[in-house]
């Protein structure tokens, strides 16, 4: 969904204290409306509203827990299709080593490339750059695995070399799908956001019924849910944050072919 | 980033750890109750039942992010569990197919890999764990070039690509294992919000124990202490290599067992 940009282009304070005004704001209004409403003498009401704030509460940390789950899960997905693709790389790149020079080289540079792109690409943050070299160095591995197929005297290690090339190509869709579309769509994030409003201008409707404004606990609980949501925020955004998947696979990888080279 | 991803609790012991989270806690509750029991005495009853809907609220929000966080830690754990076993089945087929190969190159590939066995269950044992995976790195290397060797000679090349396909399995399976032992971590800045909300939880606690009354209710104590060892539990499971859980060998003993058995 294009709505991503949205989110994504806030800067994560800045929408940490967006989200905490947010609920501050509705808070006091909730307030305002409950301290109108009090001089009505209705005792029993306030139990009511307790009931009922509980229930909002309960149903606010029950979305943003399992949100925080599926985002969690997302992000251990990013990881581990980052693992994978470097699995199916070094697969590829040590099978090439039985095909027939030129190539044999052709491909192993081929591959060192593809390495240096994808890194590049998540260092730099230009992804579409990096999507489109991708998919151009694989195009050129798979015509020179059909080239070394021709003059090869032995078609099992071509055979051989082309599963492991088809599991790179897979691999890189899937690393692209996990990164940039399995995101937690925009209107989860906006029935969040109604539902913390909702939940802050009850307990503001609430505290204003007893017209005590000084409650230490709002502002806790309030800073609690804005910080699991600021979490939320992080994991669910593939570039920039505190949690970024971590490359060191990759950058092993690179080494290694670079070692085996010289 | 500035920041290491991973691993910002390690150096603390498990025990000293719980500890600290359990004195962590009870210092928030001590804060919390100080001031809601100011707040009793200037005849602020009314907001009692207030607080009490609030705390309720944010033990919620508290008790399911322990619950994910936990649910994360075990399924990285089993993930753990399940390289070990799938390493220990890709080397023993990788030795099996050996047997097919034309000698020398068999009786070098099933001593490289009766070393690969002994390297690996002597890194967990002895903690080692750069050592062997440098040692096994120089091991892959052997192995490849063995495969490479017995592919000149071979009669039936086909055996040679079955046998360098499993070989590739192994090197997959090592990568798998370090990075779900070393990399599938609980990132330090869920732990930094789950420390903050558990804070914030036991102050509110306190805080309406302060508003209610004179004495520190037992309950919350249980809570505290309950809290504090989901904690642990969590940090035990994030921690490959210490504690009371850790990944069981036996598919690895076992293996190796079968290997020295076949090769007397």
């Amino acid at each position: 969904m294009q709505l991503h940009g949205l989110l994504d282009a806030l800067p994560l304070g800045a929408l940490f204290v967006a989200t905490l005004a947010v609920a501050l704001l509705s808070f006091e209004g909730g307030f305002w409306v409950g301290r109108r409403s009090s001089t009505l003498p209705d005792q029993q009401q306030e139990k009511v509203v307790s009931r009922v704030v509980g229930g909002i509460l309960g149903l606010l940390a029950f979305m943003v827990a399992f949100t925080f789950g599926v985002a969690a899960s997302h992000f251990d997905a990013r990881r581990q299709a980052l693992l994978e693709e470097v699995n199916a790389i070094r697969t590829a790149y040590l099978r090439a080593d039985l095909l027939q020079d030129p190539h044999r080289s052709e491909i192993r540079n081929l591959l060192r490339e593809y390495v240096d792109v994808r890194l590049e690409g998540r260092r730099s943050g230009k992804i579409e750059e990096a999507i489109k070299r991708s998919e151009e160095l694989q195009d050129q591995l798979w015509s020179q695995a059909v080239a070394a197929r021709e003059n090869a005297s032995n078609s099992a290690f071509i055979g051989n070399f082309i599963q492991s090339l088809n599991e790179v190509i897979n691999l890189h869709s899937k690393r692209v799908t996990a990164g940039l579309e399995v995101r937690i769509p925009m209107f989860i994030w906006l029935v969040i956001y109604a539902i913390t409003m909702l939940a802050a201008a009850s307990i503001g409707y609430h505290a204003g019924l007893i017209r005590s404004r000084r409650i230490p606990v709002v502002p806790a609980l309030i800073l609690a849910f804005s910080v699991v949501i600021l979490l939320i925020v992080d994991l669910d955004r593939p570039l920039g944050g505190y949690l970024e998947v971590d490359q060191k696979a990759m950058n092993d990888l690179r080494n290694k072919m670079n070692a085996q080279t010289r | 980033m500035i920041m290491q991803m991973n691993g910002m609790l390690d150096a603390i012991p498990l025990g000293a750890l719980f500890v600290a989270t359990l004195v962590g806690a009870l210092l928030s509750f001590e804060g919390g109750f100080w001031v809601g029991r100011r707040r009793g005495r200037q005849s602020e009853q009314e907001q009692e039942i207030v607080v009490r809907g609030l705390v309720g609220g944010m033990l919620g929000l508290e008790a399911f992010m322990l619950a994910f966080t936990f649910g994360a830690a075990a399924s990285h754990f089993d993930s753990r569990r399940q390289a070990l076993l799938d390493e220990a089945n890709a080397i023993r087929t990788a030795y099996l197919r050996a047997d097919l190969l034309p000698e020398p190159h068999r009786a070098e590939i099933r001593d490289l890999l009766r070393e690969y066995v002994d390297v690996r269950l002597e890194g967990v044992r002895s903690g080692k764990i750069e050592q062997a995976i440098a040692r096994s790195e120089e091991l892959h290397k052997q192995l490849w070039l063995q495969a490479t060797a017995s592919r000149d000679k071979a009669s039936t090349p086909a055996f040679a690509v079955q046998f360098i396909q499993s070989l590739n399995e192994i090197i997959t399976m090592h990568t798998r294992r370090v990075t779900a032992g070393l990399e599938f971590r609980i990132p330090n800045i869920i732990w930094i919000v789950l420390y903050a909300i558990t804070a914030l939880a036991a102050a509110s606690i306190g805080y309406h124990s302060g508003l209610t009354g004179r004495n520190r209710p037992l309950v919350a104590l249980g809570i505290i202490l309950a809290f504090s060892a989901v904690i642990y539990l969590i940090v035990d499971l994030d921690r490959p290599g210490q504690g009371f859980l850790q990944v069981s060998q036996r598919a690895m003993v076992d293996l190796q067992r079968n290997m020295s058995a076949t090769n007397p």
